[in-house]
């Protein structure tokens, strides 16, 4: 029977919106277990419950939604669910996993009431009893009301005594009205405004290092780990938070706020806390959920100290509680801040202090401790019987309060699916370690307080050193290779294409001319510049450099003149060794200069030279090379690095991975990246040979390939784009061959392409600095890492303080030992801040600026560049490149560039502010930054500032940078000329929510996208009673446009599925362009707009987009339909196709429709098309499936990502998978709260139907010359053409096009395509004037 | 026919055999792998024996990136007249009916057909089901026509 509804709280609705959405999730389950010690009367106890559930609403009630809302509902027939279930042939390990499970049973909070309890029989004399509630409707504190009076139900009922329901008592639903009748005052309002003050302008994220990636959706499970607090620091935390005049709670949140900004690194964090909620004496007898969650801000500053830190806290807590009527999930509203399904909204992690008093004597049954004392309960005795509880709530949980033989006891919570369980043991040792030295002096500075504790700094630090035993007996490279050279005279040490060189050659020629070097040039000790061809006396003359007692400096001849003359200018050299080969570069230096050969010659003439070793003395701390490295000033850095690091590197690889006898190695890089050192000296100083190929092959993939066939070298290094390259180019693999990667990131599919082509693969790490690489892992399979410390060297993971992080929290990397080099050549300040001193070594490491941990396996992770870089549109931007090319704009003194959210996109903006009184043009600054960088790192807004917003540090403060503001300046604003014009332009600004917006602009430049055309159309529709189509704001682009089409009645459309992009001449050819899978044809309107504006471009959308009934499923049919327009409209002459992704598909078969119609179709272009061939479909192409693409698709004109899994999906109800996936999109902005949701149904129609079109089409070989445009940067692999040079015998041309797959066919990418585009059908055009021409001649 | 299916079909076509070749091949469950494109296999339940109303078999298809197993049994089976069939366990109801006329062009075939899926293909709107059953009817019936033209060939 049902008696009454009843609205309930915003926080209720929060918990029944969580518990719906993640229907398994046991993080809302309150529990209390205790062992019944004795018979029991179990008919009493039953009774006892029930009698509590006829007096308390909350017991009776289930959730419901009505009209919309959720409310709760009463349900008087239903009974509470006591269940009895005897374990006792169970162990107590099994019986402890049986009971802890049977806690996690998830709740239906639309079918179970809200409490249940079970009584598990264990013995005869012991059982468990658990009382499982659900946060919704039950709090802690009324399970303490709970415990109270069952006790005294119980104890009265089985003494025969009788008991009388209290029909006064107050009811939980009278707290909810007295909520909402509070949320209607002032009041509550300002208190709701106060609170969001504070807390605007965090972005209500914590970014804790987590063990495993998070995942898209909060799985919202979790684990505990359960600690104390030593007695001592126990008595210490109370006397020293009374002497700061805090409570505990306030002390320990402190604490735990600065352990959460020394794991994340952040310095303003965001912590929740619950508040007990009941405000008033009269609702502590009642039951029901009054907790809210207070968001406890934490701007932490470096500079101050704990004691600073408490009194902050002090002043936040009690503004907190003062307005804690004011409902969490209206703060979340209030801040307005992008929802992300893999966290909790506003606050990742928790601290709650549990400490009520009808819980004195109890309190060891909330804490796993070692406490088992029984308290006497309603005439029994119970004992505690731990079950954690309310865990994956969040992030990260920290639940105290209790204390227990003078120890505070403390659970920390945290989500499984993120922490190991060592990483919560060790985050809980770091709080204890950190909340004894902030006890211990509270007034020092917070960044010297510790936090990794002795023993776990021991460990780290055992961790960061090498394993692999290496001693080099020599200390130079070339006392190396003539030690190998005396061992192995005759075997041959070097060999390039047109010869080889045995040791004793190649000791005996270096030596000639170190000889002479050495006497004529007086080299020693001096830097020698080399400008050489890639053979193999390129590895005489660096040996004879080394001989002579100088260090090379290497100029590649293939790089930019101006580079090098930085490096001849800067390098202080003593003489530049130039390959007489090399003739196109003129140093202007007043430099000595000898050709290479002819010191060959002169050093072979010179007989009365010795041949044998020269006399110079070199040692280890010599300098045997000097490189320059890219530096953030725009010149180049020299980095000195001695022998003795060469050494170490060399011998360390010798040992892991080694290199034996009569190995080969293929030399491929360039000498001016340092890796290549390894290349010629690895195998030439332990018996091996180095094989030295040009750099013109090392570039040409096929050349590689062939030298590679010839040589079959038994190792080769390079980076992962080389080894890319190689693999697109058909390169077949070699199993006798062992890789070296490194110098950039090894993308894991990448490696597991390589490890299926090679022996073996090993990703190597490091930088210039600390000589070549640094660490090296053998790659088995799985996650990428960067290993582990090669011989004699450390690497370290610090904090900005330069203290270790604990284990799996990132930090900057940092690398001490043998290979950390001298610094940077005459620049002492570049070098004393990257080469440092730590208090945790001795020596001196160097900062890498790369951001790292060390997982769970030991193994260094490397997660890219600290500082300032961001991704749009798949290029990664060093904002630091721009700032630097903006400063050297004259009139501008200082510059910073940011990534900033605009109008669903990213776009980068420039703040700058002008020199003295000067206005430097925005026109003017993109004008000189476009000479300067590539098109996609030209800023998009440019804003003037009179300073720009500084840390106290002295620091730009890029959070405290505005929004940018429209840019007036940048283009010319005209206004309508007429009243529709006006109407137009009205319900522009209103879609767009922009104001400046000028009747020549395009829809599509300023912000618009296929969605919100869809909602324009549909508001002029309506204001204009107009029945306008979809197609009308592609093919009319700007209000002007509009307007005019308007005007002219041109808004009707003679083929509906037919969108003009662009009329142009009508005497060349057209170009068709087909539709993409999601059937709309927005995706061109980029490639329409940086198209030669001659070529008449056409798009052909599927007419499912306006009539869903439309949509077809066979490709052929498709195609049939679009064949037929295009006869229409083209009746005669060659025809020109093309389309992205699946248009392609379309416009290869409608290539083999029309040429058994007997047209010609003179080309295809496709735009990273895979060919329809069997192996090209996917294994898995159901529903989920597809609607997961439909979900990714919706994101990417948006330059975001939605990946939600097929698997996901298919854990929802059929009925419920679209909203959902609508309501993810609207989550991260993809598509407006308002969209039109059957026009999206229509969309996703088309695609579901053209994915299922995809599947079902059968291979047919067509023969028609087709341009593949093919998106390079695309992870997904399909072959290097993709499959097409299975279906084309021949016409087949393939363009590399920078981007992935999506990218390409937006700004900037796309230009390259409009570019090569235009150019071929310029061609085109004009070859068929041409022809036509020529015939009418003759 | 029931009406009350949520997917039905009828399709009519001439096959070029004499009615006896006709009957024999498409009133045998076990034929159906060969000409419907979807089908994977067919088991008898009682292999050997002639087919008869009352006759059951297990079937499989692939479909729309989903794989389907039925128990079915012959609910019809009027010789050289008409054969009918229908689930009787599995992920959807359906029912189907040949009925067989002679003409002078050959063998008119006259096919009904209907199924419940339900929920089963999830999201997929039931109109695009059926234009792809409808597809790959028209395909199946093409498959069938190769068949006896071969078969008359040979």
């Amino acid at each position: 029977m049902t008696l009454s509804v009843r609205p309930i709280t915003d926080v209720q609705k929060g918990l029944v919106y969580l518990q719906q959405i993640n229907p398994q999730t046991a993080a809302y389950n309150v529990v209390f277990a205790a062992k019944i010690e004795g018979e029991f009367d179990f008919d009493s106890l039953q009774a006892a419950f029930y009698h509590l559930q006829q007096q308390h609403l909350v017991l009776r009630e289930l959730f419901a939604e009505e009209n919309g809302e959720l409310i709760a509902r009463e349900q008087s027939t239903l009974k509470l669910d006591i269940r009895r279930e005897d374990i006792a042939s169970l162990s107590p390990e099994q019986a402890h996993a049986h009971i802890y499970a049977a806690s996690r049973v998830a709740f239906n909070l639309y079918q179970d009431l809200c409490l249940r309890v079970e009584l598990f029989r264990l013995s005869e004399s012991e059982t468990v009893m658990t009382l499982v509630a659900h946060h919704a409707n039950f709090d802690f504190w009324s399970l303490a009301l709970l415990l109270e009076q069952l006790a005294g139900h119980y104890q009265a009922l089985s003494a025969g005594d009788s008991l009388a329901l209290d029909s006064e008592a107050i009811q939980f639903d009278q707290y909810v009205d007295h909520l909402q009748a509070l949320q209607q005052k002032d009041k509550y309002q300002a208190a709701r405004e106060e609170l969001l003050a504070g807390l605007r302008g965090s972005d209500g994220v914590l970014n804790l290092s987590t063990d495993h990636s998070r995942s898209r959706l909060n799985p919202m499970s979790g684990t505990s780990y359960s600690f104390a607090i030593p007695a001592d620091l126990t008595a210490a935390v109370h006397e020293t938070a009374k002497a700061h005049k805090v409570t505990p709670y306030m002390y320990l949140l402190s604490a735990f706020q600065l352990a959460l900004h020394r794991y994340s690194g952040q310095d303003d964090l965001l912590v929740g806390t619950p508040a007990a909620g009941r405000d008033k004496r009269k609702w502590n007898g009642v039951m029901g959920n009054f907790v809210n969650t207070l968001v406890l801000r934490s701007q932490v500053d470096e500079t101050s100290d704990f004691a600073q830190m408490l009194a902050n806290t002090y002043q936040r807590v009690v503004t907190s509680v003062r307005h804690q009527s004011v409902q969490f999930p209206q703060l979340v509203e209030g801040l307005g801040l992008k929802r992300d399904s893999s966290r909790t909204p506003l606050i990742q992690a928790s601290f709650a202090w549990d400490r009520l008093p009808q819980f004195a004597d109890m309190a060891h049954f909330f804490s796993h401790s070692d406490c088992s004392a029984t308290v006497e309960w309603g005439g029994l005795n119970l004992s505690p019987y731990w079950i954690p509880q309310q865990e994956g709530q969040f992030d990260l949980a920290l639940e105290m309060g209790a204390e227990i033989a003078g120890e505070l006891t403390a659970t920390l919570k945290f989500r499984d699916d993120l922490f190991e369980a060592e990483s919560a043991a060790c985050f809980a040792a770091n709080f204890v370690e950190l909340l004894g030295q902030v006890t211990a002096d509270p007034q020092q500075n917070i960044h010297q307080v510790k936090l990794v504790d002795a023993e776990q700094q021991q460990r780290i630090l055992g961790l960061a050193d090498s394993d692999i035993p290496v001693s080099p007996a020599v200390n130079t490279v070339h006392g190396l290779f003539q030690q190998q050279a005396g061992e192995t005279p005759d075997a041959i040490a070097v060999r390039d294409p047109d010869g080889a060189m045995s040791y004793q050659q190649l000791e005996t020629e270096s030596s000639r001319i170190a000889a002479l070097l050495q006497s004529e040039y007086k080299v020693a000790g001096k830097r020698v510049a080399i400008c050489h061809q890639r053979n193999r006396y390129l590895l005489v003359n660096l040996l004879a450099i080394f001989k002579a007692g100088a260090s090379y400096v290497p100029i590649d001849p293939n790089v930019p003149a101006a580079r090098s003359q930085m490096i001849i200018e800067d390098g202080d050299l003593s003489l530049l060794i130039q390959d007489e080969a090399i003739n196109h570069l003129d140093f202007s230096a007043e430099l000595p200069v000898v050709g290479a050969r002819m010191l060959g010659i002169a050093a072979a003439a010179a007989e009365s030279l010795p041949a044998a070793q020269p006399a110079a003395q070199v040692s280890g701390d010599d300098i045997a090379y000097m490189i320059f490295t890219s530096g953030s000033t725009g010149r180049p850095k020299g980095v000195s690095v001695p022998h003795g690091c060469v050494v170490n590197l060399l011998s360390s690889f010798a040992q892991y991975p080694g290199i034996r006898q009569q190995q080969s190695l293929l030399a491929v890089t360039t000498i001016s990246f340092d890796i290549s050192v390894l290349e010629l000296f690895l195998p030439i100083t332990h018996g091996g040979e180095t094989i030295i190929i040009g750099s013109d092959a090392s570039a040409d993939p096929q050349q590689l390939i062939a030298y590679m066939e010839q040589f079959r070298p038994q190792i080769m290094q390079a980076t992962p784009s080389h080894w890319r390259m190689l693999l697109e180019a058909g390169w077949q693999g070699d199993q006798a061959l062992t890789v070296y990667c490194g110098g950039e990131a090894l993308p894991r599919s990448l490696a597991e392409q390589l490890l299926e082509n090679c022996a073996d693969l090993y990703n190597v790490y490091g930088p210039t600095e600390t000589t070549i690489w640094s660490t090296i892992e053998h790659y088995r399979g799985g996650d990428v890492s960067i290993g582990r410390p090669i011989a004699n060297t450390q690497v370290y993971v610090v904090d900005s303080n330069h203290q270790i992080v604990p284990q799996g929290v990132v930090g900057e990397l940092c690398i001490g030992g043998d290979g950390v080099t001298q610094g940077y050549f005459e620049k002492p300040q570049l070098t004393a801040d990257a080469f440092i001193e730590a208090d945790f070594v001795t020596g001196t490491i160097y900062k890498t600026g790369d951001q790292a941990r060390i997982n769970s396996r030991g193994k260094l992770e490397c997660l890219g560049r600290i500082g300032n870089q961001v991704k749009i549109r798949g290029f990664r931007i060093e904002l630091d490149d721009i700032e630097e090319n903006l400063r050297k704009i004259d009139g501008i003194s200082n510059a910073v560039v940011a990534a900033k959210a605009q109008a669903d996109d990213k776009v980068l903006v420039c703040y700058y502010v002008a020199e003295g009184e000067s206005a430097v043009e925005s026109k003017a600054i993109r004008e000189q930054l476009k000479a300067a960088l590539p098109a996609y790192m030209v800023p998009n807004l440019f804003q003037p500032m009179a300073q720009l917003p500084m840390t106290a540090n002295g620091k730009v403060d890029r959070k405290q940078l505005p929004e940018p503001q429209a840019q007036q300046s940048d283009r010319e604003l005209m206004a309508p000329r007429g009243e529709l014009e006006s109407r137009l332009l009205s319900l522009w600004q209103q879609v767009l929510k922009q104001e400046l917006i000028s009747i020549e602009d395009d829809f599509y430049d300023i912000g618009g996208h296929s969605l919100l055309a869809v909602q324009l159309t549909g508001r002029i529709n309506q204001q204009l009673g107009l029945e306008l189509d979809n197609q009308f704001l592609l093919s009319n682009t700007t209000i002007a446009a509009m307007a005019a089409a308007i005007e002219s009645g041109e808004t009707d459309n003679a083929h509906p599925t037919l969108v003009t992009l662009n009329k142009g001449d009508s005497s060349r050819t057209p170009l068709f362009l087909m539709h993409p899978i999601g059937g709309t044809v927005y995706c061109y309107m980029a490639l329409a707009q940086a198209m030669d504006k001659q070529q008449p471009l056409y798009a052909f959308q599927s007419p499912g987009i306006e009539e869903a009934e439309e949509a077809e499923v066979g490709i052929e049919e498709i195609s049939r339909h679009y064949v037929r327009v295009i006869q229409e409209v083209q009746p005669e002459g060659p025809i020109l196709l093309g389309g992205w992704c699946f248009g392609g598909v379309l416009a290869y078969e409608a290539t083999r429709q029309l040429q058994a119609a007997g047209r010609e179709v003179a080309q295809i272009y496709s735009f990273d098309t895979r060919a329809p061939i069997v192996a090209n479909h996917p294994d898995d192409g159901d529903d989920a499936t597809l609607l997961s693409w439909f979900a990714r698709d919706l994101a990417v004109p948006h330059n975001k990502t939605l990946h939600i899994p097929p698997e996901e999906l298919r854990e929802i109800e059929v009925d419920e998978q679209f909203e959902y996936v609508l309501e993810r999109a609207k989550a991260i902005g993809v598509i407006d709260a308002d969209a039109d949701e059957e026009k999206l149904l229509n969309y996703f129609s088309v695609y579901i139907a053209n994915g299922m079109a995809l599947q079902m089409y059968e291979e047919h070989s067509v023969d028609v010359p087709l341009t593949l445009y093919f998106a390079r940067d695309e992870t997904v692999d399909y072959g290097p053409l993709l499959g097409w040079d299975q279906l084309l015998q021949q016409g087949l041309c393939k363009v590399d096009i920078a981007g992935d797959h999506n990218s390409i066919m937006y700004k900037p990418q796309v230009q390259q395509i409009a570019d090569d585009l235009s150019c071929r059908l310029n061609d085109y055009h004009f070859q068929t004037t041409a022809e036509v021409v020529t015939e009418e001649v003759a | 026919m029931s009406n009350t299916k949520e997917i039905t079909m009828e399709k009519e076509y001439v096959l070029k055999a004499p009615l006896a070749e006709v009957y024999a091949f498409l009133s045998n469950p076990e034929n159906d792998d060969i000409w419907q494109g979807s089908c994977d296999r067919v088991e008898m339940q009682q292999p050997g024996e002639p087919v008869a109303a009352g006759s059951k078999y297990n079937i499989h298809f692939s479909f729309l990136s989903r794989k389907m197993s039925f128990e079915a049994e012959v609910s019809e089976y009027e010789f050289e007249k008409s054969y009918g069939y229908q689930s009787t366990e599995g992920p959807m109801p359906y029912e189907g009916r040949y009925v067989f006329t002679e003409t002078e062009e050959g063998v008119h075939v006259n096919w009904t057909f209907g199924a419940t899926p339900g929920k089963f293909f999830g999201i997929i709107p039931k109109a695009l089901i059926r234009k792809t059953m409808d597809k790959k009817v028209l395909e199946d019936i093409e498959r069938l026509q190769q068949h006896f033209a071969s078969a008359t060939i040979n």
